[in-house]
């Protein structure tokens, strides 16, 4: 229990620099790990604390309407208050009629330990809570939200629901693992997927799995099509760039998209499962990818029509017969403008 | 109540001694301000009686007294400490001590 305490996500406001430095070494001192800082009330929105600490030097006109408004945007964040005797304290004291507006305020200047020894009994009070949070980030860092969804739901049942799917392929890996050193293909290799992970991220998409050297996304929602191609037009444009950049390996990807039904949940044995997506819309998505040149996306045409996007450079490849489909589905693939950074 | 260090001087102070080891003229601004509260307290209270007058006159007047040998107090401290009496700001060794203690 004590190491989620001491590992919750504190955060001090303090407008004064001096103090927020001298409270943030103090607090690391006192053995919390996860202590940030900022100097403005309206930067709390960044954050995601389990308890915040403010330093008021001076009554503030919309302290009280800003504690509410976090209050109520994150019901389950403490707060805590260091006030000087006088004006500002009685400013506070106003609030006593709303218990759930500030959880704790101590009067300055302060005894030596209370503060820590505060936020440590304000915290243990929540601890279950941070322990499953803090378990629940340790997860979220490993496997796809959805999966950490599905697992807590404890029934492990599968889903049939509609995505958009996204799978990535690194053009030529065998001739670069030829070319490169073992190490320095496996860091351009990791550069290029951590790049590709946080575009899906960005798009609101979450990767299911990395596939070696490339990865498969989903995206959720009535805004999903449109999301999976933004990705994957931002993956192309970050492709080019690489294209262009003559101090880096090129881990150049062709893209497959696709979307439509399929399932989730565990796959596996009973002593090993594994959260998957799986399918017909997968199956062609993946298919897609594979015919899918360095820096081009490949995709249905009826998802480019559904993405509401404005592409350039878009070919049409017809009808295509693809393997494991009985009837050939109409596709065309997303170029860049300069034909030097494709490459098959 | 004639006052040498104003609501927001004395808040000042006390703003820059966040641990108990560097707030001794900190602390000395808590009484003042402790003071402060009960000379004004006396002032409203009611004088239903003779006595109470006289009680409320007593107190008032020995806060009075207190606070301002507190803040004379106060003054000697902060220029035996050495700090800006113009922005009361705590000196740096002082600051520096803090920094090294825990919270």
């Amino acid at each position: 229990m004590s190491s989620a305490v001491e590992s919750a996500a504190l955060l001090v406001v303090d407008e004064d620099d001096y103090a927020l430095a001298m409270l943030l070494d103090g607090l690391r001192t006192a053995g919390f790990t996860q202590v940030a800082g900022c100097n403005a009330l309206a930067r709390v929105a960044d954050h995601e604390p389990a308890l915040i600490i403010f330093n008021l030097h001076a009554p503030i006109a919309d302290a009280h309407a800003h504690f509410q408004f976090i209050k109520r945007a994150h019901p389950k964040v403490s707060i805590l208050l260091l006030v000087a005797p006088g004006e500002i304290q009685r400013q506070v004291d106003a609030w006593a009629d709303e218990p759930a507006l500030v959880d704790v305020t101590l009067a300055k200047p302060l005894r030596e330990g209370l503060l820590s020894a505060t936020i440590r009994q304000l915290l243990a009070v929540r601890a279950p809570d941070l322990l499953s949070e803090q378990r629940n980030r340790n997860l979220a860092s490993i496997l796809p939200q959805a999966a950490v969804d599905t697992a807590q739901a404890l029934d492990h049942a599968v889903q049939l629901d509609e995505r958009s799917i996204l799978f990535t392929d690194v053009r030529g890996s065998s001739t670069l693992i030829e070319r490169l050193e073992v190490k320095e293909f496996f860091d351009g290799l990791n550069d290029s997927l951590t790049a590709q992970a946080a575009s899906v991220r960005r798009n609101q998409g979450e990767v299911i799995k990395f596939t070696g050297d490339g990865m498969m996304a989903v995206f959720r929602g009535m805004a999903r099509v449109h999301l999976a191609l933004r990705c994957a037009l931002e993956l192309q444009r970050l492709d080019a760039t690489q294209a262009h950049d003559s101090t880096r390996r090129r881990f150049g990807v062709g893209i497959g998209l696709a979307d439509g039904l399929v399932l989730s949940g565990f796959v596996g044995d009973s002593t090993r499962r594994q959260y998957d997506v799986i399918g017909a819309n997968v199956h062609l998505a993946a298919r897609l990818c594979a015919l899918a040149p360095a820096g081009h996306i490949v995709l249905p045409q009826d998802t480019l029509a559904r993405a509401y996007l404005p592409v350039a450079n878009v070919t049409a490849l017809g009808a295509l017969a693809i393997k494991g489909f009985s009837l050939a589905v109409r596709c065309c693939a997303i170029g860049v403008a300069d034909s030097e950074t494709s490459e098959r | 109540m004639h006052s040498k260090f104003d609501s927001g001087r004395v808040a000042r102070i006390i703003d820059q001694a966040l641990v108990y080891q560097c707030a001794c003229p900190a602390q000395v601004c808590s009484a003042l301000i402790g003071l402060r509260d009960l000379y004004d307290y006396q002032q409203k209270c009611m004088d239903a009686t003779d006595n109470d007058r006289r009680v409320h006159e007593t107190i008032a007047a020995a806060a009075a007294q207190a606070h301002a040998l507190l803040e004379q107090c106060l003054q000697d401290v902060l220029v035996i400490e050495g700090w800006d009496v113009q922005t009361l700001r705590m000196p740096d060794n002082l600051r520096k001590k803090s920094v090294k203690t825990g919270v």
